[in-house]
Protein backbone atom coordinates (compact mmCIF):
# COMPACT_ATOMS: atom_id res chain seq x y z
CA UNK A 1 0.00 0.00 0.00
CA UNK A 2 1.35 3.69 -0.66
CA UNK A 3 1.56 5.65 1.66
CA UNK A 4 1.44 9.00 2.99
CA UNK A 5 2.31 12.24 4.77
CA UNK A 6 0.18 14.04 7.50
CA UNK A 7 0.80 17.32 8.93
CA UNK A 8 -1.27 18.52 11.42
CA UNK A 9 -1.81 22.19 12.44
CA UNK A 10 -2.06 24.28 15.25
CA UNK A 11 1.43 23.56 16.98
CA UNK A 12 1.16 26.05 19.29
CA UNK A 13 -2.17 26.21 20.64
CA UNK A 14 -2.66 22.54 20.90
CA UNK A 15 1.36 21.58 21.84
CA UNK A 16 -0.13 19.65 25.10
CA UNK A 17 -2.02 17.34 22.92
CA UNK A 18 0.92 17.06 20.32
CA UNK A 19 3.49 15.98 22.68
CA UNK A 20 0.91 13.14 24.46
CA UNK A 21 0.22 12.17 20.58
CA UNK A 22 3.52 11.56 20.11
CA UNK A 23 4.15 9.69 23.33
CA UNK A 24 1.34 7.42 22.83
CA UNK A 25 2.31 6.61 19.09
CA UNK A 26 5.91 5.93 19.91
CA UNK A 27 4.50 3.22 22.45
CA UNK A 28 1.93 1.98 20.28
CA UNK A 29 2.65 2.14 16.91
CA UNK A 30 0.21 -0.36 15.68
CA UNK A 31 -2.53 2.29 16.21
CA UNK A 32 -1.63 4.41 13.04
CA UNK A 33 -3.99 3.71 9.70
CA UNK A 34 -1.49 2.01 7.47
CA UNK A 35 -1.81 3.87 5.05
CA UNK A 36 0.36 7.48 7.31
CA UNK A 37 3.94 6.81 7.05
CA UNK A 38 5.18 10.37 8.77
CA UNK A 39 3.61 12.67 10.60
CA UNK A 40 4.92 16.63 10.71
CA UNK A 41 3.56 19.80 12.47
CA UNK A 42 2.87 22.88 11.48
CA UNK A 43 1.90 26.42 12.80
CA UNK A 44 3.52 29.68 14.19
CA UNK A 45 4.26 31.11 17.11
CA UNK A 46 2.35 33.83 18.88
CA UNK A 47 2.57 37.16 17.61
CA UNK A 48 4.19 36.17 14.16
CA UNK A 49 3.23 39.17 11.89
CA UNK A 50 3.65 37.43 8.67
CA UNK A 51 1.23 34.37 9.76
CA UNK A 52 -3.07 34.69 9.58
CA UNK A 53 -3.56 32.64 13.03
CA UNK A 54 -4.75 34.58 16.44
CA UNK A 55 -2.79 34.77 19.26
CA UNK A 56 -3.38 34.83 22.45
CA UNK A 57 -1.17 37.61 24.68
CA UNK A 58 1.72 36.37 25.81
CA UNK A 59 4.55 35.96 23.20
CA UNK A 60 6.84 33.39 23.49
CA UNK A 61 9.77 33.59 25.05
CA UNK A 62 13.14 32.13 23.03
CA UNK A 63 13.26 29.40 25.49
CA UNK A 64 10.26 28.69 24.94
CA UNK A 65 10.41 28.56 20.86
CA UNK A 66 13.49 26.67 21.53
CA UNK A 67 11.91 23.83 23.65
CA UNK A 68 9.38 23.33 21.11
CA UNK A 69 11.65 23.04 18.36
CA UNK A 70 13.91 20.82 20.14
CA UNK A 71 10.59 18.61 20.69
CA UNK A 72 10.12 18.61 16.74
CA UNK A 73 13.80 17.33 16.30
CA UNK A 74 13.68 14.75 18.88
CA UNK A 75 10.84 13.17 16.71
CA UNK A 76 13.06 13.90 13.78
CA UNK A 77 10.48 15.69 12.10
CA UNK A 78 9.93 19.23 10.15
CA UNK A 79 8.28 22.34 11.17
CA UNK A 80 5.60 23.64 8.51
CA UNK A 81 5.84 27.51 9.05
CA UNK A 82 2.47 29.49 8.55
CA UNK A 83 3.65 32.69 6.97
CA UNK A 84 -0.01 32.98 4.92
CA UNK A 85 -0.93 35.96 6.57
CA UNK A 86 -2.62 38.36 3.33
CA UNK A 87 -1.67 41.66 4.18
CA UNK A 88 2.23 41.77 4.54
CA UNK A 89 4.18 44.61 3.01
CA UNK A 90 7.63 45.49 2.69
CA UNK A 91 7.80 46.81 6.08
CA UNK A 92 6.85 43.88 7.45
CA UNK A 93 9.18 41.63 6.45
CA UNK A 94 11.84 42.67 8.75
CA UNK A 95 9.75 42.33 11.99
CA UNK A 96 12.36 41.43 14.55
CA UNK A 97 10.21 38.76 16.51
CA UNK A 98 8.93 37.08 13.27
CA UNK A 99 12.38 37.01 11.79
CA UNK A 100 13.86 35.46 15.45
CA UNK A 101 11.29 32.72 15.42
CA UNK A 102 13.36 31.35 12.05
CA UNK A 103 16.99 32.30 13.59
CA UNK A 104 16.05 30.02 16.31
CA UNK A 105 15.47 26.94 14.20
CA UNK A 106 18.73 24.94 14.12
CA UNK A 107 19.45 21.17 12.57
CA UNK A 108 15.44 21.10 11.40
CA UNK A 109 14.20 21.22 7.91
CA UNK A 110 11.65 24.02 7.57
CA UNK A 111 8.90 24.54 5.09
CA UNK A 112 7.14 27.56 5.01
CA UNK A 113 3.18 28.06 3.55
CA UNK A 114 3.28 31.47 2.18
CA UNK A 115 1.47 33.68 -0.02
CA UNK A 116 2.72 37.14 -0.73
CA UNK A 117 5.85 37.18 -3.45
CA UNK A 118 7.05 39.95 -1.38
CA UNK A 119 7.52 37.45 1.77
CA UNK A 120 8.44 34.67 -0.79
CA UNK A 121 11.50 36.61 -2.10
CA UNK A 122 12.86 37.78 1.12
CA UNK A 123 12.66 34.23 2.92
CA UNK A 124 14.79 33.13 -0.30
CA UNK A 125 17.37 35.96 0.12
CA UNK A 126 17.69 35.49 3.66
CA UNK A 127 16.53 32.15 4.59
CA UNK A 128 18.25 30.06 1.37
CA UNK A 129 17.68 26.82 3.11
CA UNK A 130 13.75 27.36 3.75
CA UNK A 131 11.42 25.27 1.41
CA UNK A 132 8.77 27.61 0.33
CA UNK A 133 5.43 26.13 -0.61
CA UNK A 134 2.89 28.82 -2.20
CA UNK A 135 -0.80 28.41 -3.18
CA UNK A 136 -1.25 26.86 -6.46
CA UNK A 137 -0.91 29.74 -9.13
CA UNK A 138 -1.04 32.37 -6.36
CA UNK A 139 2.28 34.11 -7.44
CA UNK A 140 5.00 33.97 -10.07
CA UNK A 141 7.59 32.37 -8.12
CA UNK A 142 9.39 29.16 -8.22
CA UNK A 143 8.76 27.14 -4.88
CA UNK A 144 9.24 23.41 -3.72
CA UNK A 145 6.23 22.56 -3.25
CA UNK A 146 2.22 23.93 -3.99
CA UNK A 147 -0.71 24.27 -1.91
CA UNK A 148 -4.03 22.76 -3.22
CA UNK A 149 -7.37 21.74 -1.97
CA UNK A 150 -9.43 18.64 -3.49
CA UNK A 151 -11.49 21.22 -5.83
CA UNK A 152 -8.52 22.36 -7.36
CA UNK A 153 -7.07 18.93 -7.94
CA UNK A 154 -10.63 17.99 -9.36
CA UNK A 155 -10.27 20.94 -11.91
CA UNK A 156 -6.72 20.21 -12.54
CA UNK A 157 -5.49 16.39 -12.06
CA UNK A 158 -4.13 15.73 -15.34
CA UNK A 159 -1.37 18.35 -14.43
CA UNK A 160 -0.66 17.42 -11.41
CA UNK A 161 -0.71 13.60 -11.73
CA UNK A 162 2.47 14.55 -13.87
CA UNK A 163 4.15 15.40 -10.29
CA UNK A 164 1.99 14.26 -7.72
CA UNK A 165 4.96 14.96 -5.09
CA UNK A 166 5.49 18.62 -5.61
CA UNK A 167 1.74 19.45 -3.99
CA UNK A 168 0.53 19.43 -0.41
CA UNK A 169 -3.39 18.83 -0.37
CA UNK A 170 -5.52 20.31 2.61
CA UNK A 171 -7.81 17.50 3.70
CA UNK A 172 -11.16 19.37 5.17
CA UNK A 173 -12.12 23.18 5.53
CA UNK A 174 -14.07 23.96 8.42
CA UNK A 175 -14.35 27.49 8.14
CA UNK A 176 -16.15 30.02 5.68
CA UNK A 177 -12.75 32.56 6.04
CA UNK A 178 -13.01 33.84 2.19
CA UNK A 179 -10.66 36.36 0.86
CA UNK A 180 -12.46 39.59 2.27
CA UNK A 181 -12.53 37.90 5.87
CA UNK A 182 -9.32 36.67 5.23
CA UNK A 183 -7.76 40.15 4.87
CA UNK A 184 -9.58 41.39 7.54
CA UNK A 185 -7.64 38.96 9.82
CA UNK A 186 -4.21 39.43 8.19
CA UNK A 187 -4.48 43.29 8.99
CA UNK A 188 -6.00 42.71 12.69
CA UNK A 189 -3.09 40.43 13.00
CA UNK A 190 -0.21 42.82 12.12
CA UNK A 191 -1.65 45.31 13.81
CA UNK A 192 -1.65 43.76 16.94
CA UNK A 193 -5.98 44.45 17.63
CA UNK A 194 -6.57 42.55 20.53
CA UNK A 195 -8.97 39.32 21.18
CA UNK A 196 -8.70 38.36 17.95
CA UNK A 197 -10.45 35.27 17.78
CA UNK A 198 -11.39 33.28 14.26
CA UNK A 199 -14.75 33.17 15.68
CA UNK A 200 -15.36 37.00 14.97
CA UNK A 201 -14.25 36.68 11.53
CA UNK A 202 -15.87 33.66 10.35
CA UNK A 203 -18.34 30.81 10.46
CA UNK A 204 -16.58 27.38 11.94
CA UNK A 205 -18.01 24.10 11.31
CA UNK A 206 -17.17 21.10 13.63
CA UNK A 207 -15.25 18.38 11.90
CA UNK A 208 -18.58 16.03 12.13
CA UNK A 209 -20.02 18.58 10.14
CA UNK A 210 -17.14 19.69 7.72
CA UNK A 211 -17.47 15.73 6.36
CA UNK A 212 -20.17 17.25 4.31
CA UNK A 213 -18.43 19.55 2.04
CA UNK A 214 -17.38 19.25 -1.12
CA UNK A 215 -13.58 19.91 -0.32
CA UNK A 216 -13.59 17.21 2.15
CA UNK A 217 -11.07 14.07 1.39
CA UNK A 218 -12.61 11.33 3.01
CA UNK A 219 -10.54 8.23 3.83
CA UNK A 220 -11.75 6.43 1.06
CA UNK A 221 -10.43 9.30 -0.84
CA UNK A 222 -7.00 9.83 0.69
CA UNK A 223 -6.06 6.07 -0.13
CA UNK A 224 -6.99 7.38 -3.59
CA UNK A 225 -5.28 10.06 -3.93
CA UNK A 226 -2.31 8.58 -2.36
CA UNK A 227 -2.19 5.69 -4.82
CA UNK A 228 -2.11 8.28 -7.92
CA UNK A 229 1.43 9.70 -6.10
CA UNK A 230 0.03 12.33 -3.75
CA UNK A 231 2.00 12.13 -0.87
CA UNK A 232 1.73 15.33 1.60
CA UNK A 233 -1.52 15.92 3.07
CA UNK A 234 -2.34 18.73 6.09
CA UNK A 235 -5.50 19.04 7.80
CA UNK A 236 -7.07 22.28 8.08
CA UNK A 237 -5.69 25.43 10.22
CA UNK A 238 -8.56 26.26 11.58
CA UNK A 239 -7.99 23.81 14.70
CA UNK A 240 -8.11 26.11 17.98
CA UNK A 241 -10.31 24.25 19.89
CA UNK A 242 -8.72 21.11 21.44
CA UNK A 243 -11.56 18.68 20.56
CA UNK A 244 -12.21 19.40 16.89
CA UNK A 245 -8.54 18.98 16.66
CA UNK A 246 -8.56 15.83 18.43
CA UNK A 247 -11.40 14.20 16.19
CA UNK A 248 -9.53 15.51 12.76
CA UNK A 249 -6.40 13.53 13.56
CA UNK A 250 -8.07 10.37 15.16
CA UNK A 251 -10.19 10.49 12.34
CA UNK A 252 -7.23 10.54 9.44
CA UNK A 253 -4.31 8.86 11.47
CA UNK A 254 -5.90 6.46 14.33
CA UNK A 255 -7.50 2.70 13.54
CA UNK A 256 -11.29 2.86 13.66
CA UNK A 257 -10.67 0.53 16.65
CA UNK A 258 -8.56 1.99 18.53
CA UNK A 259 -10.13 6.04 18.15
CA UNK A 260 -12.43 5.51 21.55
CA UNK A 261 -9.06 4.50 23.57
CA UNK A 262 -7.02 7.07 21.94
CA UNK A 263 -10.00 10.00 22.04
CA UNK A 264 -10.28 9.91 25.86
CA UNK A 265 -6.41 9.87 26.35
CA UNK A 266 -5.88 12.68 24.13
CA UNK A 267 -8.83 14.51 25.89
CA UNK A 268 -8.07 13.52 29.28
CA UNK A 269 -4.74 15.78 29.04
CA UNK B 1 11.19 75.54 47.85
CA UNK B 2 12.38 76.51 44.04
CA UNK B 3 12.78 79.70 43.44
CA UNK B 4 12.52 78.56 39.72
CA UNK B 5 9.83 76.66 37.29
CA UNK B 6 10.99 73.09 36.93
CA UNK B 7 9.33 70.55 35.18
CA UNK B 8 9.00 66.53 36.68
CA UNK B 9 8.94 63.95 34.68
CA UNK B 10 7.25 60.96 36.38
CA UNK B 11 8.55 57.49 35.92
CA UNK B 12 7.18 53.68 34.14
CA UNK B 13 4.19 55.50 32.04
CA UNK B 14 2.27 51.69 32.12
CA UNK B 15 3.66 50.05 35.17
CA UNK B 16 2.95 52.94 37.17
CA UNK B 17 0.14 54.24 35.67
CA UNK B 18 -2.35 54.72 38.71
CA UNK B 19 0.28 55.96 40.66
CA UNK B 20 0.82 58.57 38.45
CA UNK B 21 -2.66 59.12 37.29
CA UNK B 22 -3.18 60.11 41.30
CA UNK B 23 0.11 62.14 41.47
CA UNK B 24 -1.42 64.09 37.92
CA UNK B 25 -4.78 64.48 39.28
CA UNK B 26 -3.70 65.24 42.68
CA UNK B 27 -1.69 68.39 41.26
CA UNK B 28 -4.72 69.46 39.52
CA UNK B 29 -7.11 69.28 42.75
CA UNK B 30 -4.51 70.56 45.29
CA UNK B 31 -1.82 72.25 44.13
CA UNK B 32 -1.23 73.91 47.46
CA UNK B 33 0.37 70.46 48.19
CA UNK B 34 2.69 70.50 46.00
CA UNK B 35 6.17 72.51 46.30
CA UNK B 36 6.21 75.75 44.45
CA UNK B 37 7.61 76.15 41.03
CA UNK B 38 6.95 72.83 40.14
CA UNK B 39 4.64 71.18 37.34
CA UNK B 40 4.65 67.34 36.62
CA UNK B 41 5.18 68.10 33.03
CA UNK B 42 5.51 63.76 31.44
CA UNK B 43 6.01 60.34 32.14
CA UNK B 44 8.57 58.42 30.71
CA UNK B 45 9.24 55.07 29.87
CA UNK B 46 7.98 52.47 27.58
CA UNK B 47 5.16 49.89 27.43
CA UNK B 48 6.23 46.17 27.93
CA UNK B 49 8.22 44.07 25.43
CA UNK B 50 8.80 47.38 23.33
CA UNK B 51 11.73 45.87 21.45
CA UNK B 52 14.03 49.07 21.83
CA UNK B 53 14.01 49.81 25.86
CA UNK B 54 14.58 47.09 28.24
CA UNK B 55 11.17 46.78 29.77
CA UNK B 56 10.90 43.20 30.38
CA UNK B 57 7.60 41.82 30.70
CA UNK B 58 6.25 38.38 29.92
CA UNK B 59 2.66 39.89 28.18
CA UNK B 60 2.35 42.02 25.37
CA UNK B 61 -0.04 45.21 26.81
CA UNK B 62 -3.21 45.06 24.66
CA UNK B 63 -3.67 48.00 21.92
CA UNK B 64 -7.21 49.42 23.50
CA UNK B 65 -4.97 49.46 26.83
CA UNK B 66 -1.91 51.57 25.30
CA UNK B 67 -4.75 54.13 23.51
CA UNK B 68 -6.26 54.76 26.88
CA UNK B 69 -2.84 55.36 28.60
CA UNK B 70 -1.81 57.40 25.84
CA UNK B 71 -4.87 59.84 25.44
CA UNK B 72 -5.13 60.07 29.26
CA UNK B 73 -1.84 61.66 29.25
CA UNK B 74 -2.26 63.85 26.73
CA UNK B 75 -5.13 64.98 27.62
CA UNK B 76 -4.06 66.10 30.06
CA UNK B 77 -1.25 67.84 28.75
CA UNK B 78 1.48 65.00 30.01
CA UNK B 79 4.13 64.81 27.75
CA UNK B 80 4.99 60.53 27.35
CA UNK B 81 8.60 60.98 26.92
CA UNK B 82 9.43 57.37 25.60
CA UNK B 83 12.32 56.09 27.01
CA UNK B 84 14.31 53.67 24.60
CA UNK B 85 17.33 52.56 26.49
CA UNK B 86 18.39 49.26 24.76
CA UNK B 87 22.11 50.56 23.96
CA UNK B 88 22.77 47.49 21.24
CA UNK B 89 19.91 48.07 18.72
CA UNK B 90 20.75 47.17 15.46
CA UNK B 91 19.30 48.20 11.99
CA UNK B 92 17.24 44.63 11.86
CA UNK B 93 15.83 45.76 15.38
CA UNK B 94 14.11 49.13 13.71
CA UNK B 95 11.27 47.66 12.43
CA UNK B 96 9.96 46.11 14.85
CA UNK B 97 6.16 46.05 14.24
CA UNK B 98 5.10 46.26 18.03
CA UNK B 99 7.36 49.04 18.58
CA UNK B 100 6.28 50.93 15.61
CA UNK B 101 2.65 50.49 16.27
CA UNK B 102 2.48 52.12 19.63
CA UNK B 103 4.90 55.03 18.20
CA UNK B 104 2.50 55.52 15.44
CA UNK B 105 -0.52 56.08 17.96
CA UNK B 106 1.32 58.49 20.59
CA UNK B 107 2.89 60.64 17.70
CA UNK B 108 2.61 64.04 18.01
CA UNK B 109 3.98 67.51 18.90
CA UNK B 110 3.86 66.79 22.58
CA UNK B 111 5.58 63.42 23.18
CA UNK B 112 8.91 62.95 23.10
CA UNK B 113 11.87 59.85 22.78
CA UNK B 114 14.78 59.51 24.47
CA UNK B 115 17.42 57.11 23.52
CA UNK B 116 20.96 55.63 23.16
CA UNK B 117 21.02 54.51 19.68
CA UNK B 118 22.00 57.03 16.65
CA UNK B 119 20.28 54.78 14.66
CA UNK B 120 17.01 54.80 15.69
CA UNK B 121 17.36 58.30 16.28
CA UNK B 122 17.88 59.38 12.80
CA UNK B 123 14.76 56.29 11.71
CA UNK B 124 12.25 58.19 14.60
CA UNK B 125 13.14 61.33 13.01
CA UNK B 126 12.39 60.39 9.35
CA UNK B 127 9.43 58.22 10.49
CA UNK B 128 8.12 60.05 13.41
CA UNK B 129 9.16 63.67 12.69
CA UNK B 130 7.03 64.99 15.41
CA UNK B 131 8.52 63.22 18.11
CA UNK B 132 11.47 65.73 20.12
CA UNK B 133 14.19 63.23 20.00
CA UNK B 134 16.56 63.29 23.13
CA UNK B 135 20.16 61.63 23.22
CA UNK B 136 21.39 60.22 26.06
CA UNK B 137 24.84 61.19 26.80
CA UNK B 138 27.49 61.55 29.06
CA UNK B 139 29.21 64.76 30.03
CA UNK B 140 31.92 64.80 26.85
CA UNK B 141 28.29 66.35 24.99
CA UNK B 142 27.36 69.03 27.31
CA UNK B 143 27.11 71.57 24.91
CA UNK B 144 24.44 69.81 22.49
CA UNK B 145 20.56 70.53 22.78
CA UNK B 146 18.61 67.91 23.98
CA UNK B 147 20.24 65.43 26.02
CA UNK B 148 19.94 63.21 29.18
CA UNK B 149 23.33 63.28 30.69
CA UNK B 150 23.39 59.65 32.10
CA UNK B 151 22.53 59.56 35.85
CA UNK B 152 26.10 57.90 36.86
CA UNK B 153 27.42 61.17 35.87
CA UNK B 154 25.56 63.01 38.15
CA UNK B 155 27.15 65.58 40.32
CA UNK B 156 30.93 64.80 39.02
CA UNK B 157 30.53 68.07 36.36
CA UNK B 158 30.44 71.58 36.41
CA UNK B 159 27.05 72.55 35.57
CA UNK B 160 28.53 75.68 33.88
CA UNK B 161 29.66 73.51 30.84
CA UNK B 162 25.90 73.05 30.03
CA UNK B 163 25.26 74.92 26.98
CA UNK B 164 21.65 74.45 26.99
CA UNK B 165 20.37 74.24 30.46
CA UNK B 166 16.98 74.15 29.53
CA UNK B 167 17.27 71.92 26.61
CA UNK B 168 19.22 69.35 28.97
CA UNK B 169 17.27 66.30 31.08
CA UNK B 170 18.88 64.68 34.20
CA UNK B 171 17.65 62.28 36.02
CA UNK B 172 17.58 62.79 39.87
CA UNK B 173 17.71 59.67 41.98
CA UNK B 174 19.61 56.75 40.36
CA UNK B 175 20.44 53.10 41.95
CA UNK B 176 23.30 52.13 40.48
CA UNK B 177 26.69 54.26 41.37
CA UNK B 178 28.94 55.40 38.92
CA UNK B 179 32.08 53.34 40.23
CA UNK B 180 29.58 50.25 39.98
CA UNK B 181 31.44 47.37 38.50
CA UNK B 182 28.76 45.62 37.58
CA UNK B 183 27.58 48.60 35.79
CA UNK B 184 27.70 47.73 32.40
CA UNK B 185 26.88 44.59 32.50
CA UNK B 186 23.46 45.41 33.75
CA UNK B 187 22.87 47.50 31.43
CA UNK B 188 24.04 44.88 29.03
CA UNK B 189 22.31 41.99 30.31
CA UNK B 190 18.77 44.14 30.10
CA UNK B 191 19.30 44.63 26.47
CA UNK B 192 20.12 41.14 25.44
CA UNK B 193 17.38 39.92 27.14
CA UNK B 194 15.19 42.20 25.54
CA UNK B 195 16.61 42.06 22.05
CA UNK B 196 16.61 38.13 21.98
CA UNK B 197 12.96 37.67 23.74
CA UNK B 198 14.79 35.75 26.68
CA UNK B 199 12.21 34.96 29.61
CA UNK B 200 14.07 32.92 31.96
CA UNK B 201 16.32 34.93 34.52
CA UNK B 202 15.16 38.01 32.89
CA UNK B 203 15.73 39.88 35.88
CA UNK B 204 19.46 40.79 36.40
CA UNK B 205 20.34 39.93 39.81
CA UNK B 206 23.29 42.65 40.95
CA UNK B 207 25.99 40.21 42.46
CA UNK B 208 26.42 43.66 45.18
CA UNK B 209 22.76 41.67 46.56
CA UNK B 210 21.87 45.48 47.63
CA UNK B 211 19.20 45.69 49.78
CA UNK B 212 18.13 49.23 49.57
CA UNK B 213 14.88 51.83 49.72
CA UNK B 214 14.95 55.08 48.68
CA UNK B 215 16.35 56.93 51.50
CA UNK B 216 19.13 54.42 51.14
CA UNK B 217 19.94 56.55 48.07
CA UNK B 218 20.84 59.52 49.49
CA UNK B 219 24.76 57.96 50.37
CA UNK B 220 24.71 57.58 46.62
CA UNK B 221 27.54 59.78 45.28
CA UNK B 222 25.28 60.18 41.95
CA UNK B 223 21.81 61.26 44.16
CA UNK B 224 20.46 64.68 43.63
CA UNK B 225 18.89 65.84 46.52
CA UNK B 226 16.41 68.58 47.19
CA UNK B 227 19.61 70.45 48.24
CA UNK B 228 21.41 69.73 45.74
CA UNK B 229 18.95 70.44 42.92
CA UNK B 230 18.78 73.80 43.94
CA UNK B 231 21.93 74.09 42.24
CA UNK B 232 20.94 72.46 39.44
CA UNK B 233 18.20 75.03 39.36
CA UNK B 234 20.07 78.18 39.95
CA UNK B 235 22.33 76.72 36.68
CA UNK B 236 19.12 77.22 35.26
CA UNK B 237 18.50 73.43 34.32
CA UNK B 238 14.01 72.87 34.86
CA UNK B 239 13.82 69.49 33.26
CA UNK B 240 13.84 66.31 36.16
CA UNK B 241 13.19 63.02 35.89
CA UNK B 242 12.35 60.95 38.85
CA UNK B 243 13.61 57.22 39.04
CA UNK B 244 12.04 54.33 39.67
CA UNK B 245 14.21 51.53 40.03
CA UNK B 246 14.97 50.16 43.53
CA UNK B 247 16.67 46.94 44.38
CA UNK B 248 15.21 44.29 46.77
CA UNK B 249 18.01 42.13 48.36
CA UNK B 250 17.20 37.86 47.06
CA UNK B 251 14.14 38.81 45.13
CA UNK B 252 13.34 39.58 41.66
CA UNK B 253 11.22 42.67 42.63
CA UNK B 254 13.36 45.60 41.45
CA UNK B 255 10.81 48.44 41.01
CA UNK B 256 8.76 48.94 44.94
CA UNK B 257 5.57 50.72 44.96
CA UNK B 258 6.07 52.31 48.45
CA UNK B 259 9.59 53.26 47.26
CA UNK B 260 8.20 55.25 44.06
CA UNK B 261 5.46 56.49 46.17
CA UNK B 262 8.39 57.70 49.05
CA UNK B 263 11.01 58.90 45.94
CA UNK B 264 7.85 61.08 44.54
CA UNK B 265 6.48 62.67 47.96
CA UNK B 266 9.90 63.62 48.37
CA UNK B 267 10.78 65.45 45.57
CA UNK B 268 6.92 66.67 44.55
CA UNK B 269 5.32 67.32 47.92
CA UNK B 270 5.62 70.07 50.64
CA UNK B 271 6.71 68.94 54.19
CA UNK B 272 3.41 69.24 55.68
CA UNK B 273 1.51 67.73 53.19
CA UNK B 274 3.80 64.65 53.08
CA UNK B 275 1.92 62.07 55.57
CA UNK B 276 -1.42 63.46 54.03
CA UNK B 277 -0.71 62.39 50.69
CA UNK B 278 1.37 59.37 51.72
CA UNK B 279 -1.73 58.18 54.03
CA UNK B 280 -4.34 58.91 50.62
CA UNK B 281 -2.06 57.04 48.29
CA UNK B 282 -1.47 54.16 50.65
CA UNK B 283 -5.31 53.41 51.01
CA UNK B 284 -5.82 54.18 47.13
CA UNK B 285 -3.14 51.73 46.34
CA UNK B 286 -5.00 49.13 49.09
CA UNK B 287 -8.35 49.76 47.37
CA UNK B 288 -6.84 49.04 43.80
CA UNK B 289 -5.26 45.53 44.85
CA UNK B 290 -8.43 44.93 46.60
CA UNK B 291 -10.22 45.58 43.64
CA UNK B 292 -7.88 43.77 41.40
CA UNK B 293 -7.70 40.54 43.82
CA UNK B 294 -11.77 40.23 43.34
CA UNK B 295 -11.47 40.48 39.24
CA UNK B 296 -9.02 38.00 39.44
Amino acid sequence: MEKCNIIIPSLTENYVQIRKFEEIKNTTPEILNENIDKIYYAGRFPYCIWSDVPSELNYYSNEKIESILEFIKSIQSKIFYQYTNTQIETEHLYDTYSNLQISLVKDLEIYAFVEKKELAEYLKEKYPKIHLIKMAESMDINTSMKFIDYKYYLNNWEKIDKNPNEYIMQLNSNSDLNKEKRDKLSTDIINFEREIKYQNYCKIQTFEESKKNELFVSNEKLKELTQKGIKHYIIDWVLDDKYEFIESIIYYIIKPEFQDRIRLRLIKT
Amino acid sequence: MFDKKIKFYLPDLFTNFYLNRFFISLQSKYPQYYNENITISGVYGSFPKMLWGIKLSKKLCNLKNIDLIINFYNQNNISINFLFYNKYLKNEHLFDQYSNLILKKAHNLLNTVILYSDDLALYIKNKYPKYKIIKITTPAELNKKNILIESRYNNTFDLKNIKYPKDTYVLLNPICNSDCKYYENHREYLSYSQLNFIQKNRFYICPLKTDLMFYDLFTNKNFISNDILKEYIKANLQNFLIDSEIMIKDTNVFYNKHDIIESLIYYLIKEQYQAKVRNQITKNYIYMSQKKQVKK
